[in-house]
């Protein structure tokens, strides 16, 4: 319990100036759900997060019950109608706060503010409902390894892990927040019980038996959902898992999940997965296709066709926990949903992704032949990410594309030249309409589509920026080698948001494409003891979601 | 406690108890019932209103009086393409009463009218009293979801529509310009021949009502559908003929916000006012006096906060919902005099809501609303004495600027990079199409 409290409090890990509350800074301290998204609003009853300057002390001082509205000097306040709620602060610091929204808010809109000690903050706008569930991740940042105990016996409940995971049919105990409100007072040790709204849990894409739904008896605010691993549900490193109550779906965490008596986990045919989970200095180098069929907000429709390169070479940590957004594949059936702020599909990484810091400095030279054309680049950041070929409406932009003879060399020349030969996955065969895809969020997707190599997985992704709000939902699926459709549950789709009618820089797009795990070709040399080479291929749309 | 909500919130239902009668107990409640919207959240269906009272006259005996009507927000229309029931929102709801057998059902009112027969038993009770509320016209519980352009969906862009507004600054005369047909489709005379003005959104359709600021303390409502004047607006705490920075409208155009600036400062030392207008009903709704003379108004694109510039250089925040503006912060860029300048140049908010960009002079500068400080400074090289004019794309990735040499930069904003220049005609000014 001491290491689960531990973790919690990691979730939010600072006299005279004014506190300021960050633009969009109140969220769910769990999911750190971007505001405005679908499943952001903070539930009543829950923990929140809030993020701004001179907001506390620089310690946050030891909590008891009951808990008061003030905690170092610190106070909240929710307004609705020129009713002043007090929230009760559990977690204070200069930079961020954690608190519980009282259970007696109403859904809606509302204004919060903080005062320390006698300096008040600015006003923030947030969004307040019924239930908006959050669960708690290792990360601290709502991706990845969820808080997750794999039940053995009452007094052996270890972390859930790569290198500890769960069996089918084991009982889980699932972390989270926002189930819902209580009947009871916030600010007293909770009763035991189930919330009264409806809480469904799916792992892998499998609904799991639920056995508790309800407050921790620790915790205010802190919400533990009790289920058994559905029998069927697949066997992967990253197996997705989610929460819905009351219709609010809550982020996406992962859970690893092996045979009974297995000490690790493993993705069969997935070769990203041992790279993901091996620590020490590595090499990832993606090649791309993408032929993206854009008639959303363009008059005229056009087709571009872009070949992209990304290479890296970095020092993955020894951690049980790892993960990497882009790298991290669900197991087969199943989709991975990742919520950020910013466009993370032009100059904003996804959640989880490698720090900077993490790459090796400088990044080698490297050589990068089409078959015809030689591009020679020393990247300067921490990898090299870009579009090197492309053609729109068949007219070249740049490069030519990819031929079957081409090749990067790495360090050329140095003493860890390697060459590593490129060839492209083919890609899949998947009948985009002239018309505009519109999708409905309130009903499965069904997208069927001939895989281009049978022993190939195919993914399914479905990209979401909405400018308004700047933030960005990914969901990445996959289906397994040989499969012909692909289904993302509605529950997936509802934390979307909605297309607009607007010319402002949001899109979003839907993409099939060809995983060539089959075809990875693994490398190693002097500055990367485990390296990796992977193509994909892509055909995507633009899309409505509604 | 209980007691006192149950009289709140009967009190709009019933009179008071005439002289010489007692109140004995009263209650009322609003039950919603919802459906769910497809994606699995509650979606408010109907609500069954209801009230009653038991009363003991003056000669003893009691009266049991109640009322009970049903309020529909929601229409099932079959769907005639994959067939089945859709839902859809009744634009405006209309509450019908219930029938008075329905009524007795309910079980509050079936609770309290067992209360009226047990008090007292011995005492005369007269006959219940049902009193149907004539049909009504509930408050709209979705005003203040449509605030938020995320609850709402509308269809992909259409092609824009191609019309100009402006006021021609001679005339009187606000204009429609058709760039299409390349006439003028609307003119509405207002008092106006400057502005500034701004254009009501609407949800669904064109925009058709134009608000244009005639000095500060009225403003005036123009539609150009019918190409007559509303109204005409009096903002009676502003001073007569202060000079108006602008107008601004959140997304759903419900609420209007106009900024002015003082010729000089009022008793309290105040250089301006922030006007908060509710734009459905037409009237002033709050005005909020301002240390910091504004320069230029900007309303977020999530309609939460409006941003207030001065050449002060400081920037404030004002909280739309709470209708406050508690926080104030420096624009000081090192390097330049002052803050944003206000005429001869321009300024303007990204799409995100996470950056304005202004410029002085040659430089553009970039201010991070979340962080609150100057991110870039962007010198395009343009000769610092020329007037210039910017605008940027609406997707918010280009800015143009411009400088009466008819040389123009073209600012790259994801990158931060200057694109290049182009040369066009001396004294050129920039306008961008709908499609950028």
């Amino acid at each position: 319990m001491r290491g689960i409290l531990l973790l919690l409090a990691l979730t939010a890990p600072v006299l005279a100036q004014q506190p300021v509350l960050y633009y969009r800074g109140a969220v769910n301290a769990a999911s750190l759900a971007p505001f405005g998204l679908p499943n952001a609003p903070i539930a009543r009853g829950s923990v929140f997060t809030v993020f701004g300057e001179n907001l506390g002390p620089s310690q946050s001082p030891a909590l008891a019950f009951p808990l008061s509205t003030t905690l170092g000097g610190v106070a909240l306040t929710v307004t609705q109608s020129g009713v002043a709620t007090p929230a009760y602060p559990i977690f204070v610091s200069p930079t961020q706060i954690n608190a519980v929204m009282p259970s007696s808010v109403k859904a809606g809109l509302a204004t919060l503010r903080l005062t320390y000690q006698i300096n008040k903050s600015n006003a923030a706008t947030i969004e307040i409902s019924d239930s908006g569930p959050g669960l708690f991740a290792i990360s601290s940042g709502g991706y990845g390894p969820g808080i997750v105990q794999n039940y053995i016996s009452a007094s052996n409940q270890p972390i859930n892990s790569l290198t500890s995971p769960a069996a089918p049919g084991q009982v889980v105990t699932i972390w989270g927040t926002g189930l819902g409100p209580v009947t009871f007072a916030d600010n007293v040790a909770p009763s035991p019980g189930n919330v009264t709204t409806s809480v469904t849990v799916t792992i892998g894409g499998q609904k799991a038996a639920l056995a508790y739904a309800g407050r921790s008896p620790c915790c205010s605010g802190v919400d533990q959902v009790v289920a058994t691993i559905p029998s069927n549900a697949p066997l992967g490193c990253w197996v997705p898992v989610t929460i819905n109550a009351a219709g609010w779906v809550s982020n996406t965490v992962t859970m690893a999940i092996a045979a009974a008596g297995a000490t690790s986990c493993s993705d069969a045919g997935n070769p990203l997965s041992a790279l993901v989970r091996t620590p020490g200095t590595q090499a990832y180098i993606d090649f791309e296709r993408m032929d993206t069929v854009n008639n959303v907000n363009a008059s005229p429709a056009n087709l571009k066709t872009m070949d992209k390169l990304y290479t890296r070479f970095y020092t993955r940590p020894d951690s049980p926990y790892n993960f990497d957004p882009y790298m991290s594949y669900p197991p087969a059936g199943a989709c991975i949903v990742q919520e950020t702020s910013g466009n993370a599909f032009l100059n904003k990484s996804l959640r989880g992704a490698l720090p900077a810091s993490a790459s090796l400095s400088p990044q080698p030279k490297q050589a990068y032949n089409n078959g015809s054309q030689t591009l020679t680049y020393s990247p300067k950041g921490a990898f090299f990410s870009s579009t090197i070929a492309a053609t729109v409406n068949s007219t070249a932009v740049a490069m030519s594309p990819l031929s079957s003879n081409g090749s990067l060399t790495i360090h050329p020349s140095g003493p860890n030249q390697t060459v590593v030969p490129m060839s492209l996955a083919p890609p899949p065969a998947w009948a985009r309409p002239n018309a505009i895809i519109t999708i409905p969020r309130n009903a499965p997707l069904v997208v069927s589509f001939t895989p281009g190599d049978p022993a190939a997985p195919t993914a399914v992704s479905l990209y979401s920026y909405t400018a308004v709000y700047n933030a960005t939902v990914a969901i990445n699926c996959l289906a397994a080698p040989g499969a012909t459709s692909f289904t993302i549950p509605s529950d997936l789709l509802s934390n979307i948001p909605a297309t607009y009618g607007r010319i402002d820089g949001s899109y979003a797009n839907l993409f099939v494409g060809t995983l060539g795990f089959n075809r990875a070709a693994p490398f190693s040399n002097g500055l990367a003891a485990n390296g990796i080479y992977l193509s994909s291929n892509w055909l995507g749309q633009s899309v409505v979601l509604q | 406690m209980k007691y006192v909500m149950l009289l709140l919130l009967a009190a709009p239902l019933f009179g008071q108890p005439s002289e010489g009668t007692d109140l004995i107990d009263m209650g009322a409640d609003v039950i919603p019932s919802y459906t769910q919207n497809g994606l699995g959240m509650p979606l408010l269906d109907s609500t069954l209103q209801y009230s009653w009272s038991i009363i003991r006259a003056a000669d003893g005996s009691k009266q049991f009086t109640f009322t009970a009507k049903k309020c529909n927000y929601i229409a099932y229309v079959n769907d005639p393409i994959f067939g089945g029931t859709l839902w859809t929102i009744i634009p405006v709801p209309v509450c019908n009463p219930l029938a008075e057998s329905s009524a007795l059902t309910l079980g509050p009112i079936s609770a309290a009218l067992q209360e009226f027969y047990n008090y007292h038993p011995n005492a005369p009770h007269d006959a219940p009293i049902y009193n149907p509320a004539p049909p009504t016209t509930p408050p709209n519980p979705f005003a203040e979801a449509v605030l938020r352009p995320k609850l709402s969906t509308v269809t992909p862009a259409t092609p824009p529509n191609p019309q100009m507004i402006f006021l021609d600054g001679l005339t009187y005369n606000l204009l429609q310009f058709d760039l299409t047909a390349q006439k003028i489709t609307s003119t509405v005379v207002v008092p106006s021949t400057t502005g500034p003005l701004g254009i009501r959104p609407v949800l669904m359709g064109a925009a058709h009502e134009v608000w244009t600021a005639n000095g500060g303390n009225q403003v005036t409502v123009a539609d150009l559908t019918t190409q007559a004047v509303v109204t005409n607006i009096m903002a009676p705490a502003v001073p007569q003929a202060a000079p108006p920075t602008g107008i601004v409208f959140t997304p759903d155009g419900t609420m209007a916000f106009e900024a002015i600036g003082f010729f000089s400062p009022d008793s309290a030392g105040n250089n301006g006012a922030l006007v908060a207008f509710d734009a459905v009903n037409r009237k002033v709704s709050s005005t909020l006096l301002l240390k910091n003379g504004p320069t230029a108004i900007l309303m977020a694109p999530d309609g939460l906060t409006v941003y207030l510039l001065s050449p002060s250089g400081q920037l404030t925040y004002y909280d739309v919902l709470s209708g406050t503006a508690d926080l104030s912060l420096s624009t000081y860029t090192p390097g330049l005099a002052g803050g944003y300048p206000g005429s001869s140049a321009q300024v303007f908010i990204t799409p995100d809501g996470t950056h304005l960009y202004w410029n002085i002079n040659y430089l553009i500068v970039g201010f991070d609303l979340t962080t609150h400080k100057i991110s870039s400074t962007l010198n395009t090289g343009l000769p610092s004495t020329s007037p210039s004019t910017m605008q940027m794309s609406q997707d918010g990735s280009r800015i143009w600027l411009t400088n009466a040499g008819g040389t123009v930069a073209v600012y790259d904003v994801p990158t931060g990079g200057l694109l290049g220049t182009i040369t066009a005609d001396p004294l050129s000014a920039i306008y961008i199409s709908p499609v950028n």
